[in-house]
C-alpha cells in the first residue's frame, strides 16, 4: 500500500492500522477500543459518536508529514479541536510520561556501578516534566475557555466587555511560543543519550527502549503543536475578527 | 533536526561545470556539510590553495600531463589536505575513484574521504572536540551565568563569548543550558556543587 495516500472514511479501520502502526496511540485517544472486525473508519466513528471528518484528518496529519490538513482542520469547530488536544494532553500526563519516568527508573535500577549519571538525566526529564505540565496547564486554563468564550459569544451575538477586550488585544499570540524551547529540551535529552552516556551491556537495553519511546513522544508532541500553531491559533484569530466585526456591526445599528 | 558536523572546506576542480555539478550533488546527497569552492583550472586552483582546505577533488584530465608534478607541489602547499582524484591513474598519498567504480563504490568512497581529516589526524570526533576556551565558557554557562557575566570573568567580550556559545551548541548538538550543565557533570567539567548557583 502507498503509504502517503490518505487515509478516507470507507477503509476498513483494521486497514488503518495495518498500514501505519503509529496510529495506535491517536486512535486510542479517540476512545475507539479493538475488536472492530471489517467495519469501516466511517462505521467505527459512527458507532463511538466521532465526527469522521474530524477522525480521518487527524490520522492523515499523522500519517504523512508532508500533507498537514490545515485548512480543512480549520472547518471543525473550536470545541472539536479543543476536545482532541485536550484528550491528547491527557493521554501524555496520564500515559506516556509515566512510561518514560518508569523506564528511567529501570535504567536507574539496572545500572552497573555509578548511578550519578542516570540521576542528572532523571532530573534533567523531571525539569522537563514540569514544564511541559504547566504549559499544557496553561493551555487548558486559559487558551481553551477562550476558544470556548469566543464561539459562544458568536454564537448568542453577546458579547461581554472583557471579551472583546481580549480579543483586541494580541494576548493570544504569545501562547504557543513555549514550544520550541520544550522540543528543544526533548531533543537534548535525546542526545545526550546518544551522544554522551556511556551506557554498560546491562543498561544497554533500557537505554534502547527509553531512546525509542522518547523518540515516539517527540513525534507526538510534534504533531500537537502542529495543531495548535497551525490550527488552533488561526481558528482563535478568526474568532477574534468575528467577535470584532460583530460588535461593531451591533454598534452601527443602535445608533 | 539533523546531525551537524563542522563544515569542511572543499575544494573541487575541473573544467567542465556538470563534472563539478555531479560532485556537488553527491556531496549535498550523502548530508555532508560542505563549505565548497570551484576551480576550472590547475593554475587558478594551485594559486589559491591552502591548509585552510581540508579537502579536494580532482579531475585527472586536469594534471595529465604533469600529474606528479603538480601533486607535489599542492602537497607542499596543502600537507594538511585530503585529496582525491577522479581518475584511473596512481596518484601516492590519494584515494582514487576510478572508472570501474560503481555507484555504491562511488558513495563509500565519498564518506570514506569526507570521514578522515589528516589536519586533526582523526574523525569526526576530533572535528567536533571543543577548543580550550570553548570548555572555559561552557564551563561558566553550566555553572549558570550569563553571558555578561562570562565576559568579565573571563575578560573576553560579550560577542566573543556568543560566538563560543554557538561553536559549543554546534558541535555538541545541545542547545538548552539545561542540556549543556548535564554535559559539563556527565564529563566531570563541573563540580554538581557548581551547577547549583
Ligand atoms: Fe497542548
Ligand atoms: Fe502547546
Amino acid at each position: 500500500m502507498n503509504t502517503k495516500f490518505p487515509f478516507t472514511p470507507a477503509m476498513k479501520m483494521a486497514d488503518v492500522i495495518h498500514s501505519n502502526y503509529k496510529l495506535i496511540p491517536i486512535i486510542g485517544r479517540f476512545g475507539i477500543h479493538f475488536g472492530f472486525g471489517n467495519s469501516s473508519v466511517l462505521d467505527v466513528c459512527s458507532k463511538h459518536n466521532i465526527n469522521v471528518g474530524f477522525f480521518i484528518e487527524i490520522i492523515n496529519s499523522y500519517h504523512n508529514k508532508s500533507y498537514f490538513p490545515t485548512e480543512q482542520l480549520q472547518h471543525f469547530s473550536g470545541e472539536l479541536i479543543i476536545d482532541y488536544l485536550t484528550k491528547t494532553h491527557t493521554f501524555y500526563i496520564d500515559s506516556k510520561i509515566p512510561e518514560i519516568g518508569n523506564l528511567i527508573d529501570s535504567l536507574i535500577e539496572n545500572v552497573d556501578g555509578n548511578t550519578q549519571n542516570i540521576v542528572l538525566l532523571q532530573e534533567f526529564f523531571n525539569n522537563y516534566k514540569n514544564e511541559l505540565v504547566s504549559h499544557f496547564k496553561s493551555e487548558e486554563e486559559e487558551v481553551f475557555p477562550y476558544v470556548g468564550s469566543l464561539e459562544r459569544a458568536e454564537k448568542l451575538k453577546e458579547i461581554p466587555g472583557s471579551l472583546l477586550e481580549k480579543a483586541k488585544s494580541d494576548w493570544a499570540k504569545n501562547f504557543e511560543r513555549d514550544h520550541g524551547y520544550l522540543e528543544e529540551t526533548l531533543f537534548d535529552l535525546k542526545n545526550l543519550i546518544i551522544k554522551f552516556f556511556p551506557t554498560h551491556q546491562k543498561s544497554s537495553r533500557h537505554c534502547q527502549r527509553l531512546l525509542i519511546e522518547l523518540f515516539r513522544l517527540e513525534e507526538d508532541l510534534e504533531n500537537h503543536a502542529a495543531i495548535e500553531d497551525k490550527v488552533l491559533l488561526p481558528k482563535i484569530e478568526s474568532l477574534e475578527n468575528k467577535v470584532i466585526q460583530l460588535n461593531d456591526a451591533g454598534k452601527a445599528k443602535s445608533k | 533536526m539533523q546531525g551537524k558536523q563542522k563544515a569542511s572546506k572543499v575544494y573541487i576542480a575541473s573544467k567542465q561545470v556538470l563534472w563539478r555539478f555531479g560532485v556537488k550533488s553527491v556531496i549535498h546527497d550523502l548530508g555532508i556539510m560542505a563549505d565548497i569552492e570551484e576551480f576550472t583550472s590547475i593554475e587558478e586552483f594551485i594559486n589559491s590553495v591552502n591548509n585552510d582546505c581540508t579537502h579536494i577533488v580532482l579531475e585527472e584530465n586536469l594534471f595529465k600531463t604533469n600529474g606528479k608534478l603538480m601533486l607535489d607541489r599542492l602537497f607542499q602547499v596543502a600537507h594538511t589536505c585530503n585529496v582525491l582524484v577522479i581518475g584511473d591513474g596512481d596518484y601516492p598519498g590519494c584515494r582514487s575513484i576510478s572508472s570501474s567504480d560503481g555507484f555504491n563504490e562511488v558513495l563509500n568512497k565519498f564518506q570514506e574521504f569526507f570521514a578522515e581529516d589528516k589536519a586533526n589526524g582523526e574523525r569526526y570526533d576530533d572535528l567536533n572536540k571543543l577548543s580550550d576556551r570553548e570548555l572555559e565558557v561552557l564551563k561558566e554557562v553550566s555553572k549558570g551565568y550569563a553571558n555578561k557575566e562570562i565576559a568579565d570573568r573571563l575578560h573576553i567580550s560579550i560577542n566573543t563569548v556568543i560566538t563560543h556559545r554557538k561553536n559549543i551548541t554546534e558541535k555538541l548538538e545541545i542547545k538548552t543550558i539545561a542540556g549543556l550543565t548535564v554535559y559539563a557533570l556527565i564529563n566531570n567539567l563541573i563540580s554538581p556543587e557548581d551547577s547549583q548557583q
